[in-house]
């Protein structure tokens, strides 16, 4: 079967542990998880997670009727990549020992449309937000000059256009 | 009305028709006990000598009843010691709501004494599991845990109570027992394509599991087999859900299944799946499973479809509702060549032929046991040789009238089972089938027993060995016998009567019947010790991963 990776939507009711019991079931069932974003929505009862799981058809089927199981679970979707605005935001400290090298930097981090965050002594703390393959060909870009840490938050979908996840018949 | 929260609880548990409980006091339930005290005269309760007895028979009153099964434990060890029967519960799909107590809602997260975060530990093996941190919430929650359990898919639900909230005082106000959820109806065009199969297949068979148990669907699965003339096999978590009597039983399909069930599954051209799973004992070899089948799935719950077998058609819902438009919508039809091919191949029950001094066998016993009990007593087993002979030659005639560990093989299952048993149902009597190995394990709840004087006939299939496991060393290890012949010299006999119970003991074939008639009558609970050769094997055998093709039929 082809394995690929699949970006779930999933709302689910904002009680405390709603998220262990989705990644306990994600574990359990050996579901493969490539990122997770859990957060607040515009309903303070409600919370969304963005899950991406690399599988195949079949693992995508039993990860919506296996979630769908679960009490908390008020909606999941499977969202065609092409069909959504993805993004997701990076946090990365890079070495920067000379005046020459830092302007290098500033001028790659401008090209991306990153941000400098704040300026250390020897390093800096840049921010950029935009797609994965985005985020990846700016951390290349930083290699050279040394990362000493990052974080990435994971991505973060929606729909383009006009279309809500309240949009979908369960 | 304001009442605190253990009154509450017992409100809330009247509420839901609950007449019988089963638990364990301890410090952090200790609120909930003095409630138990006040309510005595409307609430039972069955105090068993573990914890792990009381999840036990909360589940065996729920299979025997159709009930749930409600019962209570005390925090830290209390609660842990639940976890094997919930999980028990939850492998076979029953309803029952746990209680646990907990320390104050202002001591969770210190580690005080006999904490435990049961909530985190029992995620994966209830429906759902709620801790109560609001005395507001608590008789909500009761009755979430009630509907949960029984809606959909059954199966157990935890509540953990913090000692401070079942002392808190709020106001009640009564309400109507939990509804189950409503099923949405059947996919019509899903049943239609279901309906096309039916009238033109030529080779059917009907595979059906434990969601006919507990959906009630018996009776529709009768008539649509008799009306379209299909052969039917069933999993052991289906036996009792067809009459064995009727021509079109083929009997236990899988593993320990029979010869004349496994090859129709490999035969069939639709197999009509009704409430089963594919567990890996059915279906070993998920691919070489009715390999010419087009597979037509009725399940309640959808992440069964396509979970082990590939489906042609998936039919989510209730399997009463299916069932009945299966029934009313198609024209009967004759399968005639077919069936007589396939019923063709079953066995005359097996009779061994023995010599009278010899070791009883234990399927003779179980022959024997069939002509000794009505159709209506609970036949409870633990896990291991005694519970698949008890699956392959004891005839099952009613609906949850066999408990037994299917999905999780719990071993020390049974006495626990029986004791729920025959506090929900009140028959006459039920009988135990375990072996030495199981009844080792939580023979404790004798005591149990007892003490409430409970008509609980025990047979201990004892050939002093693990006897499944040494068989599978039998076969697959070459007869290295690690760790199965533990050579203990426990007195069956002698350890019911250090228990206060009436003890037998069963040496030769010729005294079989005669021993049992003495076991199933009078009051209270006796031990039989069935002394059985350690050499009888389970057959016939499907060895794990494989097909009908590699079926073994005779082993030394």
């Amino acid at each position: 079967m082809n394995t690929k990776k699949q970006v779930f939507s999933v709302l689910a009711e904002n009680n405390p542990g709603v998220l262990l019991r989705v990644t306990g079931l994600f574990s359990r069932r050996g579901f493969n998880i490539d990122s997770l974003v859990a957060c607040n929505t515009e309903n303070p009862a409600v919370s969304r997670i963005t899950v991406v799981v690399t599988g195949d058809e079949g693992v995508f089927t039993q990860v919506i009727r296996q979630l769908f199981k679960l009490e908390e679970i008020i909606k999941v979707e499977m969202l065609a990549l092409d069909e959504c605005t993805a993004s997701e935001m990076l946090l990365v400290k890079v070495a920067t020992d000379d005046a020459k090298e830092r302007t290098a930097l500033l001028k790659l981090v401008q090209s991306y449309g990153g941000r400098v965050l704040d300026i250390g002594e020897a390093t800096v703390t840049l921010e950029l937000t935009g797609e994965s393959g985005e985020v990846d060909a700016f951390i290349t870009g930083l290699e050279p000059f040394g990362i000493r840490e990052m974080a990435r938050s994971g991505i973060t979908v929606l729909q383009r256009g006009d279309t809500t996840i309240h949009d979908y018949m369960i | 009305m304001q009442l605190n929260g253990s009154d509450i609880l017992m409100e809330c548990l009247l509420e839901q028709g609950v007449d019988t409980v089963f638990g364990y006091p301890g410090g952090a339930v200790l609120n909930i006990y003095d409630a138990l005290y006040k309510y005595s005269d409307r609430i039972t309760h069955i105090l068993t000598a573990h914890e792990q007895g009381a999840a036990h028979a909360a589940d065996g009153f729920a299979r025997a009843t159709g009930k749930v099964g409600v019962c209570i434990a005390t925090s830290g060890p209390g609660a842990t010691n639940l976890v094997t029967g919930i999980a028990t519960a939850y492998m076979d799909s029953i309803p029952v709501v746990a209680i646990t107590g907990n320390v104050s809602v202002e001591q969770l997260g210190r580690d005080s004494f006999q904490e435990i975060d049961i909530t985190g530990i029992t995620m994966p093996i209830t429906k759902h599991n709620f801790i109560v941190k609001d005395i507001n919430q608590l008789a909500p929650t009761v009755r979430a845990a009630f509907e949960i359990a029984q809606s959909g898919r059954p199966g157990p639900v935890l509540i953990d109570i913090p000692k401070d909230i079942s002392a808190a005082v709020t106001d009640y106000t009564p309400a109507p027992a939990s509804q189950k959820r409503p099923v949405p109806p059947p996919k019509e065009p899903r049943i239609k394509k279901a309906l096309e199969i039916i009238a033109t297949c030529e080779r059917p068979l009907i595979y059906f599991g434990g969601g006919v148990i507990s959906s009630g669907a018996e009776e529709l699965l009768m008539r649509f087999a008799t009306e379209q003339d299909i052969p039917v096999c069933a999993s052991m978590m289906g036996l009792g859900g067809f009459d064995p009597s009727n021509p079109l039983w083929l009997g236990m399909v899988g593993m320990h299944g029979t010869a004349a069930a496994n090859l129709a599954a490999k035969e069939c051209d639709a197999l009509f799946v009704c409430g089963a799973r594919f567990s890996d004992r059915v279906a070993g070899d998920r691919k070489g499973f009715a390999p010419n089948a087009k597979v037509i799935h009725i399940d309640i719950d959808h992440a069964e479809f396509d979970k082990n077998v590939a489906t042609a058609v998936r039919i989510g819902g209730e399997l009463k509702t299916v069932l009945a438009a299966f029934c009313d919508r198609s024209e009967p039809h004759l399968h005639t060549a077919w069936v007589n091919l396939v019923t063709g191949r079953k066995k005359d029950a097996f009779v061994p032929m023995q010599d009278p001094e010899e070791m009883p066998d234990p399927r003779a016993i179980l022959h024997s046991l069939r002509t000794l009990v009505d159709d209506e007593t609970v036949i409870a087993t633990d896990v291991g040789q005694h519970q698949m002979w008890t699956a392959q030659h004891f005839e099952v005639r009613r609906p949850r009238r066999l408990l037994t560990s299917g999905g999780l093989g719990t071993m020390g299952y049974g006495v626990g089972a029986a004791i729920g048993a025959q506090c929900g149902t009140k028959h006459k009597r039920t009988v135990l089938i375990t072996g030495d190995g199981s009844f080792h394990m939580n023979c404790n709840e004798l005591a149990t027993l007892v003490s409430y004087n409970l008509p609980v006939t025990v047979l201990v299939f004892d050939n002093r060995v693990l006897g499944m496991v040494r068989q599978w060393q039998k076969v697959f290890y070459d007869r290295r016998f690690s760790a199965t012949d533990p050579e203990r010299a426990t007195d069956f006999v002698k350890l019911a009567a250090a228990y206060g119970c009436r003890g037998l003991s069963m040496n030769t074939a010729s005294e079989i019947e005669a021993v049992l008639r003495d076991a199933l009558s009078g009051e209270g609970p006796v031990v039989v010790d069935c002394r059985l050769s350690k050499d009888v094997n389970v057959l016939p055998m499907i060895p794990p991963g494989k097909t009908v093709d590699s079926m073994i039929e005779t082993m030394e």
